[in-house]
């Protein structure tokens, strides 16, 4: 890299230079962002504080990749965050304490945890496996029909809510061994304990990284994702390579719901309410392009925790949770533009 | 002779449509530009006035 650019004349350094900066501009000006949060407020990146940032990006992380997999075959997924509310109260509310008062089926035997988290991923699957389905077969946009399926799961939620002893209230409650599962900790920085779920969200991004770069599936979505022509005359098969990253993106979003429910421990109709589009911002910031075929697992870990960190930088700068949203938009949109430029630029 | 001045008005066409393309395909590089740079300076506004 050192060499290519010593070998450059000085027109293409500057040219490279420029790029450089242009193409890395929102990275350089959140780093910078952050060093600039961290000298007005010193308890920003304190231990208690940098463990609650880890710990905010590990809850988000598997969602991100998920939809990561979807904006990848230049598709997105509206559906995600609707999926991880509806996993979120069936997982609640199928382990709840067998003493709580308020249980929602009070005759439910009790259920193992394992058994659970498997429901989890079934419903994930399912949900995503009709995403992938109605896209690839039907040659319909995602954005569509995730819309349609995140207003479908979105009433079976509602319904779920008012099922047996509900009434429509918030399911809390949890049995004590399902907190400790996804809550407890066996390891601390400093005096904070680092809690479980980062590290089941930790063995989740090896596993998806395994998946996108080592199995001739992951190779085959960066291929339908770039020119899903050209893939198909090499002899993949796209619709099938389009159904199954949708289901791995459900499962990710079963995943999220099972962690979600416990880590939060009161879950209503509100839970999962706009994670898609965080997960979607911090997926463009990390690069993964819209156009399609091109996304790195690093990049996304990257725009989650960028994200994470000037969300809670934007809280201890006290800033308006109004105003919160208008920045949040506006770093999706200089991402999506750098995103774009990218693009055309290659073109 | 007119077969040939044909030829050449085709090509001559085909080289200010491909220009024109051209240039037209830095426009939006340079708006773009203009977006990010105006859409990271509302940003650092909005977090540090």
């Amino acid at each position: 890299m050192i060499q290519k650019f010593k070998a450059m004349d000085s027109r293409e350094k500057t040219n490279y230079v420029k790029e450089f900066f242009i193409n890395n501009s929102l990275y350089i000006f959140l780093i910078a962002a952050v060093g600039v949060i961290q000298i007005m407020s010193p308890q920003f990146l304190s231990g208690p504080s940098i463990v609650n940032i880890i710990s905010l990006s590990a809850a988000n992380l598997p969602i991100a990749l998920g939809i990561a997999g979807a904006i990848i075959l230049s598709g997105t997924d509206l559906s995600a965050g609707r999926i991880v509310g509806l996993v979120a109260c069936v997982s609640a509310s199928l382990l709840q304490a067998l003493g709580y008062p308020n249980r929602m089926f009070p005759n439910m035997p009790a259920i193992p945890i394992w058994a659970v988290f498997l429901i989890a991923i079934a419903i994930g699957a399912v949900v995503g496996f009709i995403n992938g389905f109605c896209t690839a077969r039907f040659n319909l946009h995602p954005f569509i029909v995730t819309l349609s399926t995140q207003l479908i799961v979105y009433g079976i939620l509602l319904i779920y809510l008012t099922m047996g002893n509900n009434n429509g209230q918030s399911i809390s409650g949890l049995d004590s061994s399902y907190s400790k599962f996804i809550n407890g900790s066996f390891i601390s920085l400093g005096q904070t304990p680092i809690p479980n779920y980062v590290w089941y969200s930790l063995v989740i991004t090896v596993i998806m990284w395994f998946i996108w770069n080592k199995t001739a599936f992951g190779k085959n979505m960066f291929a339908v994702g770039s020119n899903a022509d050209a893939a198909t005359v090499s002899g993949v098969n796209v619709k099938r390579v389009i159904t199954l990253v949708f289901t791995l993106a459900g499962i990710m979003y079963g995943i999220t719901g099972f962690i979600e429910a416990a880590r939060i421990g009161s879950n209503s109709a509100a839970t999962g309410l706009n994670y898609e589009l965080d997960a979607i911002a911090a997926s463009v910031i990390g690069g993964v392009s819209f156009v399609g075929g091109i996304g790195k697992i690093r990049g996304v870990i990257m725009g989650v925790v960028l994200l994470r960190l000037i969300f809670v930088g934007l809280t201890f700068l006290s800033i308006d949770a109004n105003m919160q949203y208008v920045i949040k938009g506006l770093i999706i949109l200089v991402a999506c533009a750098i995103d774009m430029r990218k693009y055309l630029v290659r073109k | 002779m007119n077969e040939n001045n044909n030829v050449n008005g085709d090509v001559t066409k085909k080289v200010k449509k491909n220009i024109l393309q051209n240039t037209a395909a830095h426009i939006p590089i340079k708006l773009l530009d203009t977006v990010i740079f105006l859409g990271i300076a509302a940003i650092a506004v909005l977090m540090f006035k």
